[in-house]
């Protein structure tokens, strides 16, 4: 009987965690808190000693996922699999999500298939449309985590919708400059031919 | 032999896709819970921030339903989120970090109410036998999140933070007996005193 009645919790969970909003001004104190501590941080530390602390620049991280993405050939195959998937939990707890993730899905997996089917027009720019696709399908895979998580959702549903909207919109642009490529190559073989 | 013009603005709009994607992407890995994670490690005071506001109205609930009002909530919750940033070393990655705070929020909330207050005799000697009938769990549907939210808080502190614990943070009546530092049949008297008196409070 409690495992019923748990059901209850489980499934309003997300209400339950937003009936109170935390305090307006406690991140105010934190802050001062953290403040503090790097005050009597620098006043206990030697001044001459420096901390060096490596980061990898973003570009370079970027180049890196690129590399090892164009190796693979067997990309494009991988990618036609319907990756936004709307599933149980997005029903329940965020339906209006939930009906957003099903109409863009169907319409993305429409314009990719056209895209990959377009490839004998631009292989190699193909192939870059769909590795800037799967970088933006990572990004909304940890979206949803966040979501599932109880994370603040109307900003993270809003974040969600972007990137859906996003990826539609560059999905579309992409068709079209490939249509127009493929529209120039075969106009200048015809005047080849004459 | 006439210029590609047509190719080279192609070019030229594939580019500025490319730009305005990866930039979208920059955004939103920034936000996404990892690059925040890392970027406390460095001691970075903006994704400290944002950690804090994801997860900050999340973690005040638990408390509230914890401890059973705002203001030691408050409290519990700023030395939460302090002990979370300063000790952000040992955060491993093992779970979310989410998990990982609402453990550290959890753990000082049972140290709270330690302390202070936990009301530790009659608790114990409380029937089980009597079952919370089964039409009780249609009618809790019917109730709204914000009353029950509400009746909660007015729990005698030890059912409540069990009631919490059980039905809403997800654990077990073992777990719940080590968090709580009770035998695993005391959870589950408290669990049933809780929903007892919940059910006679929200008049249902």
């Amino acid at each position: 009987m409690s495992k019923e009645n748990r059901k209850f919790y489980q499934e309003n969970r997300s209400e339950f965690d937003q009936v109170e909003k935390a305090p307006r001004n406690l991140w105010d104190k934190i802050d001062g808190a953290l403040d503090e501590d790097s005050e009597n941080l620098d006043e206990s530390e030697d001044k001459s000693t420096t901390k060096k602390s490596f980061r990898i620049p973003t570009w370079l991280k970027s180049a890196a996922i690129f590399i090892i993405v164009f190796g693979a050939g067997f990309f494009l195959a991988h990618n036609l699999k319907n990756d936004v998937s709307p599933d149980q939990f997005m029903a329940d707890q965020h339906p209006e999500m939930y009906e957003a993730e099903k109409y863009y899905s169907t319409h993305i997996q429409e314009v990719k298939v056209e895209l990959v089917k377009a490839r004998d027009t631009d292989k190699v720019l193909v192939e870059e449309f769909m590795r800037e696709h799967e970088l933006l399908d990572q990004v909304y895979d940890e979206l949803k985590i966040m979501l599932k998580e109880n994370v603040n959702s109307e900003r993270v549903v809003n974040m969600m919708l972007g990137n859906l909207q996003m990826r539609l919109e560059v999905l579309q642009k992409q068709k079209q400059i490939l249509q127009n490529i493929k529209s120039i190559k075969s106009g200048k073989n015809e005047t080849k031919t004459l | 032999m006439k210029k590609d013009v047509g190719f080279s603005n192609l070019w030229k709009n594939l580019s500025t896709l490319i730009v305005q994607a990866s930039k979208q992407l920059t955004k939103s890995q920034s936000n996404s819970t990892n690059e925040l994670v890392e970027g406390c490690r460095r001691n970075d005071r903006q994704s400290q921030q944002q950690l804090y506001e994801l997860y900050c109205d999340a973690m005040f609930n638990t408390a509230v339903r914890m401890l059973g009002n705002a203001a030691e909530a408050e409290d519990v919750l700023q030395e939460a989120f302090l002990a979370a940033f300063r000790g952000i070393e040992m955060f491993e990655g093992k779970s979310t970090f989410g998990a990982w705070l609402k453990r550290i929020v959890i753990n000082k909330c049972v140290d709270h109410l330690k302390k202070n207050r936990l009301q530790l005799v009659e608790m114990e000697t409380y029937d089980t036998a009597t079952e919370v009938s089964d039409d009780w769990d249609e009618k809790e549907g019917k109730v709204s999140v914000q009353e029950i939210h509400q009746e909660l808080k007015g729990l005698p502190d030890k059912c409540r933070a069990v009631f919490n614990l059980y039905m809403l943070e997800g654990y077990d009546h073992e777990e719940i007996g080590e968090i709580m530092n009770i035998s695993k049949s005391t959870s589950k008297s408290q669990l049933h005193r809780a929903r007892q008196l919940l059910r006679d409070r929200l008049k249902v």
